[in-house]
């Protein structure tokens, strides 16, 4: 049977560099991660309708090995998903209707929160000045700074859709505060032992392809 | 646990909601979150429900499984109600001391949670039901492609949601896996305080991390060794056709749309 659609010779062969190749194959293995994060290991509800998932652990731990660029990168592939219909957010939610909930401001926040947790890897992770005892307080530091800009765009969105006022809708925040810090711990945790067991996965590649 | 997480909610079955080019059911959600959203009066909301029944009737999907999206905002959807219905000004229903439900706050309350409603079964029944994910994610990249002549790489970011939606499955089984070898070992998940609980969850997920970032390597190396280049050029194992069945759907939306509106902006 003849190939009814034959391929057009490409112009010239172009292989992927070794980097581009790395990046998709790590953003793509951090989205398998995030999903498994929202829908197979079970949510606890503090406060019914809330859940409390690994979500926030996995966008943490995407910046803190990947850094700002690439951790960005991914939160606009995992949004995309979503919008396209693709059950990513916990409990399968999805579509367009995903970003007229009045909670999507939280969501929307993993941006700048890995943003500035993502300078941890990019500036500060493998400078000799950042010493092993100095390294959790800063990674804490940067992601408590992270999750306050999440809330930050969460409870903006609240007290704007709501016309509500923005402080009070802001320490309400405050509840989630501690189980978001032990994700952070956790985020840290596995970013410096996922580098210890696999050197070259924070930096980024150094041999070049070919 | 669910093996079957990269299909989503799909529900497999042929009908022409089913068939329908997932390119044209992505713009057509779309196109439905718009009219969503100019809805005002009853009878534009009552015109959608009208054309809901029918998408579900075409469907072929029990009705239960398309009311079960719902489950997950419930909550929500209720605790925005009341907040709407009790802290809007206008006119009292009721005084029930501190408990002053208003008419346009109810009316507003009722209209926000309708809307909610409305989008969270049209792309049930359009995309989550009748559309398997990796389909969804080869109709993203042709319709990201027009924006490559801008350098942005859709094809790589339709390639790492295929690679997602190929790793699910593998990971779900390796944390699966990791988390029976670890309770052999003592680890603890479900019960002990808080600092218990956590250093359990380290214990599978620091493995689950290692082991995706080297999949993720290998993955690299077996692409780099295959010469892959990318999306120039590649022939595809699942080719998308916008046939006349499809012209059809997009005709019959549009004047449905167009219906919808219309019913909302007549008839009071």
């Amino acid at each position: 049977m003849p190939n009814r659609n034959p391929a057009p010779p490409p112009p010239t062969f172009r292989p992927a560099t070794r980097r581009r190749l790395q990046d998709m194959a790590r953003i793509g293995l951090f989205l398998a991660l995030f999903m498994v994060a929202s829908n197979v290991i079970p949510a606890f509800h503090p406060i019914p309708g809330v859940p409390v998932t690994l979500q926030v652990l996995v966008v943490l731990a995407a910046a803190g090995l990947m850094g700002v660029g690439r951790s960005l990168l991914f939160l606009l592939v995992l949004f995309l998903m979503t919008l396209a219909g693709i059950p990513m957010m916990s409990g399968f939610r999805s579509g367009p209707s995903f970003f007229t909930q009045l909670t999507v401001g939280y969501a929307v926040g993993w941006f700048p929160m890995a943003a500035v947790t993502g300078l941890y890897r990019d500036l500060l992770a493998d400078r000799a000045f950042l010493r092993r005892g100095l390294r959790l307080p800063v990674f804490l530091g940067l992601a408590a700074a992270g999750i306050l800009l999440c809330y930050a765009c969460g409870s903006g969105w609240i007290a704007f859709r709501n016309g509500v006022a923005f402080f009070p809708a802001y320490l309400s925040n405050a509840v989630f505060f501690p189980f978001d810090l032990v994700k952070a711990l956790l985020a840290f945790v596995l970013a410096e032992r996922v580098a210890l067991a696999l050197p070259d996965a924070r930096r980024a590649p150094l041999r070049p392809a070919g | 646990m669910m093996k079957d997480i990269t299909l989503g909610r799909y529900y497999p079955g042929e009908s022409p909601l089913h068939r329908a080019d997932p390119r044209l059911k992505i713009l057509l959600s779309l196109l439905w979150m718009v009219v969503v959203f100019t809805l005002q009066r009853p009878a534009g909301f009552a015109a959608f429900a009208l054309i809901l029944a029918a998408a579900l009737v075409l469907s072929r999907i029990p009705p239960i499984q398309v009311f079960r999206s719902l489950k997950p905002v419930l909550f929500i959807l209720l605790f925005a109600f009341v907040l709407s219905a009790l802290t809007a000004p206008g006119t009292p229903l009721f005084v029930l001391g501190p408990v002053r439900p208003t008419a346009e706050g109810v009316a507003a309350g009722t209209k926000m949670a309708l809307r909610l409603v409305y989008l969270i079964l049209t792309t049930t029944l359009m995309l989550t039901l009748t559309t398997t994910p990796i389909l969804v994610a080869d109709a993203m990249e042709s319709l990201l492609k027009p924006l490559e002549r801008l350098r942005f790489p859709a094809h790589d970011l339709a390639m790492m949601m295929s690679i997602a939606l190929r790793f699910v499955p593998t990971l779900v089984e390796e944390t699966d896996k990791i988390m029976k070898a670890q309770s052999s070992r003592g680890a603890d998940y479900d019960t002990g305080g808080a600092i218990r609980r956590a250093r359990g969850m380290v214990s599978v997920l620091v493995p689950l991390f290692v082991s995706a970032f080297r999949r993720a390597e290998d993955l690299a190396v077996a692409m780099e060794a295959r010469c892959y280049q990318g999306g120039v050029g590649r022939t595809r194992l699942r080719v998308m056709r916008f046939t006349a069945q499809d012209g059809v759907m997009l005709a019959v939306s549009l004047v449905l749309a167009a219906g919808a509106v219309l019913a909302d902006r007549l008839i009071r």
